[in-house]
């Protein structure tokens, strides 16, 4: 048996709602014994220390996983033969007192949780390590402080076994947390839900999860308001393209959102569920050590997201080309769905982009890197299109005509449905440039593109 | 007293005739590149433009500004080259372009060598100005972007300075497009390029900053769609033919002399079909 004694929550207080056991959920992954006792994480670690690489190893690594690391990285950590032992370690650890000479007979009784309610009387005794009250007789110390003790100190000797109540996790994330004031923006909604995601994180970790699709939900203060019957719960769901285990990206998300977000109410409960997760990716590091130009940064679905987040899904676009004549029909620009998105980025990386433009059409040479969209009417003076100034045409007339089997849409919108046959104009003005104009079949120019 | 040796060099380089100013290892002289840090550059695709720019070329990790006259978009004829060459050499990653003026081409785009599922466009919504810079600085902070074409007419100058160390930080590749009017500005970018269109064919590139010496000689650069010479040369070719063509056509029709018999025309510049039509580039 080896135990490991962490501080519970270390600098925070959990928000109220949040159940203490949350804030040992991260260290179930390490662990299936885990058990929070007062104000400490205590974990059973010589069943799987092998697991994961040795006892120096687990301890390293759960140094470094613990929540709120990121600030302090002396994080107080006991170890002992028996969590009692182990607690009072960390207990004399925190305190700043060194490690008494020997263990665990001169170990201060007030590390002991059951002794503390007689730590007076014992006192007067003059007894103060646990060797001094394990030397006294057991009946008169039974007799006097009671059964408990006598048996909390056989547990953290060793001599009795000891039953923590396990910490077990649930099957689903569900949370609800009281807010400590009536909140009414929702961006003061994000301290609670912080610490509700903070708790999400462990509860992840506990199970080797990465969250999909989350919902933020709030309770009303108020049933009516301004004669109007109000829902008793508002909220939203966030979604990630990647099983998302690292909290920091989901905390942009839900700020961004919350601050486009207006509740209308006074709200005084939060409450959040994971409705959707899929097993979290492992991070796998390179062989090699990484070269000094190696990409750094977020992956392309956080950026996307956090685009999404504040400038709304539409208005970040990724193309998609059609096989058409009509130039606004060979592309169009639509919000970047996230699968979608991922599995284009993904092969256009491999594909380096060469194998594409083999095939592209002979008329591509002349096409412009603009469109005009819709197209722009354009005054015609002696038979010539003019845009700030007579157009000269150079190359073309290149003609199509498609869309004859479609429905014909309004006449005076060329960009609408039906049956277009236009002839193609590299066009040059003085003051223009080159441009790419057509004239339909009533005569009439339009312009639409520009080079450069 | 003798002269101590390093110092002796360099008094014996400074009495070196022929040479104005000396090498002297440590000392920048204005005339020549800033070395002061070694750059990773990317061709620009154009010989004369890479000849004037520090390195040789575009500067990763840097902002290049480019300053564009208001109403013409002739940004793609400078970078595209570029780019095209990044793709072509297997750079993965996006191209993002932060409120573009127009709908960009992706089929043009894609023939001239950029694949459209590399290409993102991000519109900002009402508060222009501040949410490009913003969309573009997160851009530079993604691992899956190679570059960053952002047109921040209204950006103001710390905005392009948190935009200029971003780039910095991430080594990639960011153009900043705006409107020529704003060239006396002072800005953050180590490179500024005026671009403006000289001539019906030519485009001018001035050198407005660069870590080095100023440029007084403007670059010029070919402005008009590459394939466009070919094509005109072939469309006056076949004119040309066509013009022969009616020509031999109405001699062929005149009345001929009684006595002469007509000339054997070649039989396949009769007919329309039969004429070999000129490959159009």
């Amino acid at each position: 048996m080896h135990w490991v004694a962490l501080p519970l929550c270390a600098d925070e207080p959990a928000a109220p709602g949040v159940p203490a056991e949350a804030g040992a959920w991260w260290a179930l992954r390490f662990s299936p014994r885990v058990a929070v006792i007062d104000e400490a994480v205590l974990a059973e670690i010589s069943t799987t220390a092998r697991l994961w690489g040795g006892l120096p190893a687990l301890l390293e690594q759960l140094r470094a996983q613990a929540p709120g690391t990121a600030a302090s990285t002396d994080l107080p950590l006991a170890q002992g033969p028996t969590a009692l032992q182990a607690l009072a370690r960390l207990r004399l650890l925190q305190a700043g007192h060194p490690l008494p000479q020997r263990l665990p007979h001169d170990l201060p009784l007030r590390t002991l949780s059951a002794a503390r309610p007689h730590a007076q009387g014992l006192e007067q005794l003059g007894c103060r390590t646990w060797g001094a009250l394990r030397a006294l007789p057991r009946a008169g110390v039974a007799r006097r402080f009671g059964g408990p003790l006598l048996h909390a100190l056989d547990q953290a000797w060793g001599d009795a076994p000891h039953q923590p109540p396990w910490v077990a996790l649930p099957e689903t994330f569900a949370l609800e947390a009281e807010l400590p004031a009536l909140a009414e923006s929702a961006p003061a909604l994000l301290w609670s839900a912080s610490a509700l995601l903070q708790a999400l994180q462990g509860w992840l970790q506990g199970r080797h999860q990465g969250v999909l699709v989350l919902r933020l939900q709030w309770h009303h203060h108020l049933r009516r308001l301004d004669g109007v019957d109000l829902p008793p719960w508002d909220g939203m769901d966030l979604r990630t393209a990647e099983p998302a285990q690292e909290m920091a990206h989901l905390r942009r998300l839900l700020a961004e959102r919350l601050g486009h977000c207006r509740l209308s109410a006074p709200v005084d409960r939060i409450a959040l569920r994971a409705l959707q997760t899929g097993p979290a990716p492992a991070a796998s590091s390179s062989l090699l050590p990484p070269g000094p130009h190696e990409a750094v940064g977020d992956p392309w679905h956080q950026l996307q997201e956090r685009w999404s987040a504040r400038l709304g899904a539409h208005r970040v676009q990724a193309v998609q080309l059609h096989a058409d004549h009509r130039p606004e029909r060979m592309q169009s620009w639509q919000a970047m769905e996230g699968g979608a998105g991922r599995a284009d980025a993904a092969s256009g990386a491999r594909m380096g982009g060469t194998s594409l433009t083999r095939a592209t059409d002979p008329r591509a040479a002349l096409w412009p890197a603009w469109l005009v969209q819709p197209p722009e009417p354009l005054a015609v003076q002696r038979h010539r299109p003019c845009l700030h100034g007579p157009l000269r045409l150079l190359a073309g007339p290149e003609r199509f005509e498609a869309a004859w089997w479609e429905a014909a849409g309004t006449p005076d919108d060329a960009s609408a449905d039906g049956p277009a046959r236009r002839d193609y104009f590299v066009a040059h003005g003085d003051a223009a440039g080159y441009v790419w104009v057509f004239r339909d079949l009533e005569g009439r120019w339009f312009l639409h593109g520009l080079y450069g | 007293m003798s002269i101590p040796a390093p110092l002796h060099a360099v008094t014996a380089a400074l009495r070196q005739p022929g040479r104005g100013v000396p090498e002297v290892p440590g000392v920048w002289q204005g005339g020549s590149w800033g070395t002061a840090a070694p750059q990773r550059v990317w061709p620009t695709g154009h010989a004369s433009l890479d000849a004037q720019l520090p390195g040789g070329g575009w500067p990763l990790g840097a902002m290049a500004e480019l300053l564009l006259p208001a109403q013409a978009a002739q940004a793609w004829p400078i970078v595209l080259p570029g780019l095209a060459l990044a793709v072509a050499q297997g750079e993965p990653g996006r191209v993002v372009l932060v409120a573009p003026p127009h709908e960009p081409f992706a089929p043009a785009l894609q023939a001239a060598g950029l694949p459209a599922q590399r290409l993102c466009v991000v519109l900002p919504g009402t508060c222009q100005a501040a949410e490009a810079s913003w969309a573009s600085e997160q851009a530079l902070r993604c691992r899956d972007v190679l570059a960053v074409l952002a047109w921040l007419p209204q950006a103001r100058p710390e905005m392009l300075r948190r935009l200029q160390l971003a780039a910095a930080q991430q080594g990639r590749w960011l153009w900043v497009l705006r409107p020529e009017a704003l060239r006396a500005q002072a800005s953050p970018a180590p490179l500024r390029l005026w671009v403006q269109r000289a001539g019906a064919d030519l485009l001018r590139v001035q050198v407005v900053k660069r870590r080095g010496p100023p440029l007084l000689e403007p670059v010029l650069l070919p402005l008009r769609p590459p394939a466009l010479p070919a094509v005109l040369e072939a469309q006056a070719r076949r004119q040309q033919q066509a013009r022969e063509d009616a020509g031999r056509l109405l001699q062929a029709r005149r009345p001929p002399a009684p006595v002469a018999p007509s000339p054997p025309l070649p039989s396949g510049l009769l007919h329309a079909l039969g004429r070999t039509a000129p490959v159009r580039g």
